[in-house]
């Protein structure tokens, strides 16, 4: 017991990661690097500080704060130096209009169940509960299972968020947890050079996780894949029926698409990082992928909060 | 589906301004030169009469229900036997062009209004009486947004008649039931000779309404005659047979049982500038004679369902005029005409009826902002009832208003109601619960107390930092204070100061209005009245209450936990400091002013630390308020409510130590400040229910906002439902809900006049968005619209 992990939010009334009103847990840290990455702030295993640079109200404490002489302050907000940052977080205790705050909180599953259990009731009137996410939960494996174990002992149900990139024995674990009641299941790309190209790994891995967690009854019942579409990138008539052929093949039904949005843009942007600007299907394309997911038997929906 | 008449009614409805006419002001300054001189009941009672008998009688083209209060449609009606001529004599000539509410008042009309008013009415109003004899401190504190006194120039009294008797026995009944009292009453003392008089003014305005009716039947023969069109002239022929026999006699169906209702409604706002005068359990009432039209094998829905709407449009006929004061304190013309549908039967078992669903309807066809619907939700209710409503709040009608049965009735009984009376509890007011039956009189407004002047009285030792003076107490140096437990003591103090002021000068007002104004005719119907031979001002009501409002409550909790924070604990500032920082307004301080925000925890995230001490300190008022007595024997509702004279106290109030600017508005009714709940809408109505609104008489009115995407679909209804259950579960008294997002509010403030018919909720009840004045617009955006993720 004791386990601790760097949680980057805790969101309460989350609607759109699982069936009722939920509670996602964000853990830190990713072995992926999406391009479109949506929560870029949460790839880094270590902790980083995030910028909100309209919250600035130019009072240059944190100038003076930094040891390492790191920030500068414009009429555009903060900037700081992420080369030479450390994360030792003098900046956010002088900042108190929280324009410089840390990315996430080390905290215990303790901790993570006092906020989890304070919204039981909600989860109890709606079919909701619990969903663990990321950056990816596979990274911090004891920490999920000790959090799904609570879980459990409190009688609310969860949904993992995976990518599936990890140890599969780990994976089918949390999986067949009994209070685990859905694996939201990622597929980004079907071919592994353009997966590896678009994500920084291949999918061989991913699809021969998804593989074993179809092949057991019990855990293949809770898989829900979740496709994130991309215009031009995954979006096309053969990455559809690719995707498609494998969900028929392995007996799945349940999929939700995700369109792309632009929100990761500004957090990638406030914590350094490079990226990348895309598109989202049209809604017309959208709805057209659906129809043919839907005519390939599958239970298929759109979802997200979208364009 | 709306019909084309009813669109067209609406239609003509919206594209009218309110306006007002001196047709009432000049019958009553007759009456009052024709009467003067009898014993006060009689007086009001042949004054009403006289009113009655010759306001003109308009039946406006393609109506089916009639009756209106004047001959200009959405005309007010002007009482300068209540309103002061000081400020109407000044205001009017403003009333077409203020800030907020306008009324529309022609030249011609403004100067026969204005001579009027200064040959015969000069301090002749309640309101002048009033302002003479009040307790000069008291109005001091009034006068600077630091107490609201309520019912100074309004009727005492709104209420929810007992319609169910009313139905039953017709006019005529309540007749024959003072005269068999006139006949065996002993006339020995003065106080049963009060008794008689009481009695024969029920009958002289009884009769009195009998023969308005009556009028309204002989123009509907008129204009049947002189009409072409066969289908209306069936129509016109119609309404004269409904207007014949109701209210004297018992309707024989559900449109007779619609138009005795208008009538009985419409005359309260002829007797007395009223509002929250509602219709009750309107679905229990008025099914029995639905089923009479079923029985008869005469029920046609369409037909039932349309002059359902024609009611409804009715009721944004009538309004009252207020002053530039408060008409932003009760921004947008609020009525509370409350239509009740849904909840437990005497049996405890679900009572919902086809009319709780044709209700619903209506309301979404018609989408005005009066009546207002509200829905009684327990375990039982129907889940397509409820998914009716659900569906009506997601599309962004703001309505129905939802009340939880189980704490209601539980509040019902904590105040000495019956089982009965419990079960069949109701709102009187915004979004009080009273005794069932139409046994209660709420005195609903005795007035409003600003919790974050209390704040800046400890902090300034008595001083009103805004005007100097010393009109609080001197609870001690604030800067000797070295725990947040001295700070809350002190509030306490100036709380429980002011209310006894307010409390004071409502008994002297409640003795006013019973002395020169009861209110005969709004008395009639309300139980315990004709039984005890008194009026609800004389105490006749089998329950009477007042109403005590609380402004502020969550911006005097957070303050509280502020100066913890950054006096206390953090030690960023001093006490002495932080109150020159306030004084000044944050002034060159902006630093201070984001970590009083942003660092101290805040009412409305579940946070139990801060979401205590806001329930702490309501619940020690509620307490000792409630165990007062009014000038009547009555007993003084709580409630955390403060409609919208959160934006009016607020701009007299300084800054405050939560980061909240001099002048903003404070938070509205028992919601957390604006802005300042940003942990998803699970987070803030488990605050708002861990304030344990069971305690408080008169409730606690919450106001939450959801963004659109955040509860668009199916999954959206279910989660609308799901909110609202898990709310009541966690003991939530009553919640309404606003589905529309900051573009939508700022497109209707930019182009108004696209917007005209969107409706809003600014507190218990709905206005049209583009009639708010800007700073009433600002707050309502200003709320935290919920989203999901």
């Amino acid at each position: 017991m004791g386990h601790t992990a760097l949680i980057g939010d805790i969101q309460k009334f989350s609607t759109q990661d699982g069936p009722g009103i939920r509670t996602t847990v964000f853990l830190k840290g990713c072995p992926l690097n999406c391009a479109w990455c949506h929560n870029p702030e949460m790839i880094k295993p270590d902790q980083q500080m995030i910028i909100s640079p309209s919250r600035c109200i130019g009072c240059m404490a944190c100038v003076e704060a930094c040891p390492e002489g790191g920030i500068t302050v414009t009429d555009e907000g903060p900037s700081i130096d992420f080369s030479s940052c450390r994360a030792c977080g003098e900046c956010h205790a002088v900042c108190f209009s929280k324009a410089i705050t840390p990315v996430a909180r080390e905290m215990t599953v303790d901790e993570v169940m006092e906020k989890v259990l304070q919204d039981r009731n909600f989860y109890e009137n709606s079919g909701g509960g619990v969903t663990i996410s990321g950056g990816e939960l596979l990274l911090h494996y004891e920490f999920a299972s000790e959090l799904i174990r609570a879980c459990e002992k409190e009688g609310i149900g969860v949904c993992l968020d995976t990518s599936g990139y990890g140890d599969t024995g780990q994976l089918m674990d949390l999986a067949g947890q009994a209070k685990v009641n859905h694996v939201l299941y990622d597929i980004k790309h079907m071919d592994d050079e353009e997966h590896k190209k678009l994500t920084g790994v291949g999918n061989l891995q991913i699809l021969e996780n998804l593989r074993a967690l179809a092949a057991d009854e019990n855990t293949r019942k809770k898989i829900w894949i979740r496709m994130p579409l991309i215009s031009g990138i995954n979006d096309s008539d053969e990455e559809i029926h690719a995707a498609a052929d494998l969900m028929c093949e392995l007996g799945l039904s349940r999929v939700s698409l995700l369109g792309y949005h632009e929100m990761g843009i500004a957090k990638a942007r406030n914590t350094g990082a490079d990226y990348t600007r895309f598109e989202a299907p049209s809604a017309e394309r959208m709805d057209e992928i659906n129809k043919y997911l839907e005519g390939r038997g599958l239970d298929s929906e759109i979802s997200g909060i979208g364009s | 589906m709306i019909t084309d008449r009813v669109q067209r009614l609406k239609d003509r409805f919206l594209s009218v301004k309110p306006n007002i006419t001196p047709e009432r002001l000049l019958l009553i300054t007759e009456a009052y030169k024709k009467y003067s001189g009898e014993p006060r009941h009689l007086f009001r009672g042949k004054t009403l009469a006289y009113v009655l008998d010759n306001l003109s009688i308009t039946i406006h083209d393609e109506e089916l229900i009639v009756g209106v209060p004047t001959y200009s449609l959405r005309g007010a009606l002007l009482f300068p036997e209540y309103t002061s001529t000081d400020w109407l004599m000044e205001e009017i000539p403003e009333f077409p062009t203020r800030e907020m509410d306008q009324i529309d008042v022609t030249e011609e009309d403004k100067k026969i209004i204005l001579d009027c008013l200064e040959s015969f009415w000069e301090g002749k109003a309640i309101e002048d009486i009033l302002y003479d004899i009040l307790p000069e401190d008291t109005m001091a504190m009034y006068d600077n947004s630091i107490i609201d006194l309520g019912q100074t120039n309004t009727i005492s009294g709104e209420i929810v008649p007992d319609y169910k008797t009313l139905l039953s026995k017709g006019l005529r009944g309540y007749i024959e039931d003072c005269e068999d009292r006139i006949r065996t009453g002993a006339a020995d003392t003065l106080e049963a000779q009060e008794k008689l008089d009481f009695w024969r003014a029920c009958i002289i305005i009884c009769e009195a309404v009998i023969r308005f009716a009556n009028r309204y039947a002989e123009k509907a023969l008129e204009l049947a005659e002189k009409e072409s069109d066969m289908t209306r002239k069936a129509e016109l022929l119609e309404i004269a047979s409904n207007c014949r026999n109701v209210p004297e006699n018992p309707p024989r169906g559900f449109y007779e049982a619609l138009q005795f209702v208008w009538f009985i409604h419409l005359v309260y706002h002829i007797e007395g500038p009223t509002t929250a005068c509602s219709f009750g359990r309107f679905d229990q009432v008025l099914f029995p004679y639905m089923q009479m039209d079923m029985d008869a094998g005469a029920f046609d829905e369409d037909k039932s369902q349309e002059i359902l709407e024609c009611f409804f449009l009715k009721c944004g006929e009538v309004i009252e005029v207020r002053d530039k004061y408060y008409s932003k304190g009760f921004a947008g013309f609020p009525m509370w005409a409350i239509i009740m549908v849904g909840g437990l039967g005497m049996d405890g078992e679900d009572a919902t009826n086809k009319l709780s669903y044709m209700c619903l309807t209506a309301g979404a066809d018609v989408r005005t902002a009066q009546p207002v619907l509200a829905m009684r939700i327990s375990d039982k209710t129907p889940d397509d009832l409820f998914r009716q409503a659900s569906e009506m709040i997601q599309a962004g009608m703001a309505q129905p208003g939802l009340f939880n049965d189980d704490v209601n009735m539980k509040i019902i009984r904590s105040k000495g109601g019956t089982e009965e009376e419990a079960l069949n509890w109701n709102v009187v007011g915004c979004t009080q619960p009273q005794y069932g039956g139409g046994s209660s009189d709420c005195f609903p407004d005795a007035g409003y107390v600003n919790y974050a002047k209390c704040l800046e009285f400890v902090l300034h030792r008595g001083i009103d930092p805004m005007t100097g003076l010393e009109l609080g107490l001197d609870t001690g140096d604030p800067c000797e204070f070295t725990t947040k437990e001295e700070i809350i003591e002190a509030c306490k103090k100036q709380i429980i100061f002011l209310h006894e002021k307010l409390v004071e000068a409502s008994r002297i007002i409640q003795i006013e209005q019973a002395k020169r104004l009861p209110a005969i005719y709004s008395s009639l119907a309300i139980g315990g009245c004709i039984e005890s031979g008194k009026s609800v001002q004389e105490g006749g009501a089998k329950h009477s209450s007042a109403g005590l409002f609380s402004t502020g409550t969550a911006n005097l909790a957070d303050s509280i936990v502020a100066i913890e924070y950054a006096v206390f604990k953090d030690k960023v500032i001093t006490m002495e400091d932080l109150i020159k920082v306030l004084d000044n307004d944050f002034k060159d301080n902006e630093r201070i002013r984001q970590y009083l925000i942003n660092v101290p925890p805040k009412f409305g995230n579940d946070d139990p630390y801060v979401d205590s001490i806001n329930s702490e300190i309501c619940n020690y008022v509620a307490e000792t308020v409630q165990g007062w007595k009014d000038a009547r024997g009555g007993h003084y509702d709580y409630t955390l409510m403060s409609q919208s004279m959160n934006v009016p106290q607020g701009e007299d109030t300084g800054a405050t130590p939560d980061g909240r600017h001099a002048g903003d508005a404070l938070n509205d009714n028992a919601s957390p400040m604006m802005g300042r709940d940003i942990s998803g809408p699970t987070a803030t109505v488990k605050s708002v229910a861990s304030l344990k609104p069971e305690n408080f008489y008169a409730g606690a009115l919450f106001n939450l906002r959801f963004d659109p995407k955040s509860v668009e679909g199916d999954k959206g209804i279910d989660t609308i439902e799901n909110v609202v259950r898990t709310f009541f579960r966690e003991g939530g008294q009553h919640i309404q809900i606003n589905v529309v997002d900051d573009a939508t509010l700022r497109a209707a403030q930019e182009n108004p006049e696209e917007y005209r018919g969107l409706v809003v909720r600014v507190a218990g009840y709905l206005a049209y968005f583009t009639e708010l004045d800007k700073h009433v617009q600002d707050a309502l955006i200003a709320r935290t619209a919920h989203g999901g993720c």
